[in-house]
């Protein structure tokens, strides 16, 4: 690998961003039960029984894998619960702890959803695709999940159901010290190319980096659902729901994804810890606590 | 050339082929997983040495606590609950107790030939939160929030598996005890109904002892097998949830190829090594008692 930088710096240009939290809301659901989105998490809990009486799953979302819960809903909820100040001194160890109460106030909060069967039924076993089917049917007013999703949803949704999702973030959560409405986002790959090719093999290889990254590659992308860094606008027969997702990811603002600046082995400790927080046989501090001396040990 | 030297160099020329290939295939890799097992090293760079560290973390980690236990209950199921299965159905056969036999024993071995990856989906089909257990306990009790939890259980979340592994090894040993039983001379069982001999005195004084080698064998095989076992229960679960369904080979896995932690890995490989070699060398003692006493 040859360095670019003048201090042996590696550069990149992402190919695309993604944002891994997503709250899909089914409005039309919402009025039939004459809700409105929730401005707080304890808004979103008193809309709980009202769901469930109605049949439906009030947050469909799916952690058989253990990194969705990860990736898709905890690591925004920290951006919410300690702020981009603490969430960057936590990952550098600098004076903050994931023994801090802005990190257990996270795990507070899904143990709560969780207790009060805001999430869908054993979603701790299931397989990766059900909390979206149960979107996908309407048997599921709210679905927490990537913006990668998208690129199921202009598959799946009729055109009328796409007129009447929106695409928004958790509410509010109790002391709230990051921004109101914030996600988490991680930037894409992107390729590298060889350092010793020459003459037709690089050329080759630009060509196919260009035709990936450039106009043509993210215009292709962008109908599928991925938001490309390559600078184009929107078609005018964009799907409805690539257009939200475009938006969506310009407008919000957005913390970090911890399982893009945390190691394997510290995500494998968290995803299993937060199973068996659901499950009953840990509680939120000692989660806390074990991750924290994992991370501290190995990562800092 | 004398004959002796001439013996000499026959002996080496034909045994060394396949001792360089069991060396390379069996030799060497264990005692590179040995060597493994004793060092920090996460695929690149330079191992460092860490003494029994990787050996300590392993047994002071609950995960690999659990998965123990996990593999001992499918070791368990395997010699305690497969074979004793599979041998009454293949003497069920044998001894043409019910009809249409040739029926049964296809049924019962066609599992066998499924491959485990797709019978760890149809079963998870079956046993998902959303799958047909949870359909037909609904239709039957009329409650239509129940939902199937019981891998969301620590202590019970392995109960489906067993019952699948029971489902899908069974034919296996019920073919191979039912290949051996044929092999018994037809003439000794009819003269001994002849003499009066009842079914009980047939199976414990004719049958059993003309198989104990075939069932030491069998027994080894599932040992074995069910220490290594990986296939069927990642794809079912991936140990999940919690870790509460994890056998120690997903344990090595994860922890080799998912976290590049090479040295946990082996440590965690000669785990499964050391209790094979201890397991099968106890029941060839078990077995050595059978065999004396039907001598």
């Amino acid at each position: 690998m040859m360095p670019q930088g003048p201090n042996g710096e590696i550069y990149e240009l992402p190919e695309q961003v993604t944002a891994t939290h997503v709250m899909f809301t089914n409005d039309r659901l919402l009025d039939e039960l004459g809700l409105e989105f929730p401005r707080t998490h304890q808004e979103l809990l008193a809309q709980g029984p009202a769901i469930r009486e109605a049949g439906l799953i009030p947050i469909a979302m799916d952690n058989g894998g253990g990194w969705q819960m990860q990736s898709t809903f905890l690591s925004a909820l920290v951006e919410r619960t300690g702020g981009m100040e603490w969430y960057d001194r936590v990952l550098a160890g600098d004076n903050a702890s994931f023994e801090d109460r802005e990190f257990a106030a996270a795990l507070d909060i899904i143990q709560e959803l969780y207790r009060n069967d805001m999430f869908s039924p054993g979603m701790n076993t299931a397989d990766y695709g059900r909390a979206l089917t149960d979107f996908v049917n309407e048997r599921a007013v709210y679905f927490i999940d990537g913006g990668w999703r998208v690129n199921a949803l202009v598959a799946e949704l009729t055109e009328d159901q796409k007129g009447h999702v929106s695409l928004r973030t958790y509410p509010d959560v109790p002391n709230q010290r990051g921004v109101s409405g914030s996600t988490a986002m991680v930037q894409g790959t992107g390729y590298g190319m060889n350092s010793r090719l020459e003459g037709a093999a690089a050329d080759a290889a630009w060509e196919w980096i260009w035709f990936y990254s450039g106009p043509v590659g993210s215009e292709i992308r962008q109908r599928h659902g991925a938001v490309p860094a390559y600078r184009i606008d929107l078609p005018g027969d964009a799907d409805p729901m690539v257009t939200k997702l475009t938006g969506f990811i310009n407008d919000t603002p957005a913390g970090w994804v911890l399982d893009s600046v945390l190691g394997q082995e510290s995500m494998g400790l968290l995803q299993g810890d937060l199973q068996e927080m659901m499950l009953g046989s840990r509680t939120p501090r000692q989660v806390a606590q074990r991750f924290e001396r994992f991370v501290a040990a190995n990562e800092r | 050339m004398t004959s002796i030297q001439y013996r000499r160099a026959s002996y080496i020329t034909l045994v060394a082929p396949a001792f360089l290939i069991y060396a390379a295939v069996i030799i060497f890799p264990i005692a590179y997983t040995a060597y493994l097992s004793f060092v920090r090293w996460q695929g690149f760079g330079t191992p460092q040495w860490v003494g029994l560290a990787n050996y300590t973390r392993m047994l002071t980690d609950p995960i690999f606590l659990h998965g123990l236990r996990n593999n001992l209950l499918v070791v368990g199921i395997s010699v305690f609950g497969q074979i004793p299965l599979g041998f009454v159905l293949a003497y069920v056969i044998y001894r043409r107790m019910v009809r249409a036999e040739k029926f049964f024993e296809v049924m019962i071995f066609l599992p066998i030939t499924i491959s485990p990856v797709v019978v760890a989906i149809l079963w998870n089909q079956i046993f998902s939160p959303a799958g047909a257990f949870t359909a037909i306990v609904r239709a039957l009790t009329g409650n239509p929030t129940y939902i199937m939890r019981l891998f969301e259980d620590r202590t019970l979340a392995i109960v489906p598996i067993l019952f699948v592994i029971l489902w899908m090894y069974t034919g296996l040993y019920m073919v191979i005890y039912l290949a051996n039983l044929q092999r018994i001379d037809p003439e000794v069982i009819e003269s001994a109904t002849i003499d009066g001999a009842s079914e009980p005195q047939i199976f414990g004084r004719i049958v059993l002892p003309a198989m104990v080698n075939i069932i030491f064998t069998t027994t080894v095989f599932a040992v074995s097998g069910s220490l290594k076992s990986f296939d069927l229960i990642w794809a079912f679960t991936q140990g999940g949830p919690a870790h509460y369904t994890e056998v120690i080979a997903i344990y090595m896995y994860r922890h080799t190829f998912r976290f590049y932690n090479y040295g946990l890995g082996a440590s965690t490989s000669m785990a499964i090594i050391i209790l094979s070699v201890v397991l099968i060398y106890g029941l060839r003692a078990i077995a050595r008692h059978f065999e004396r006493r039907y001598e």
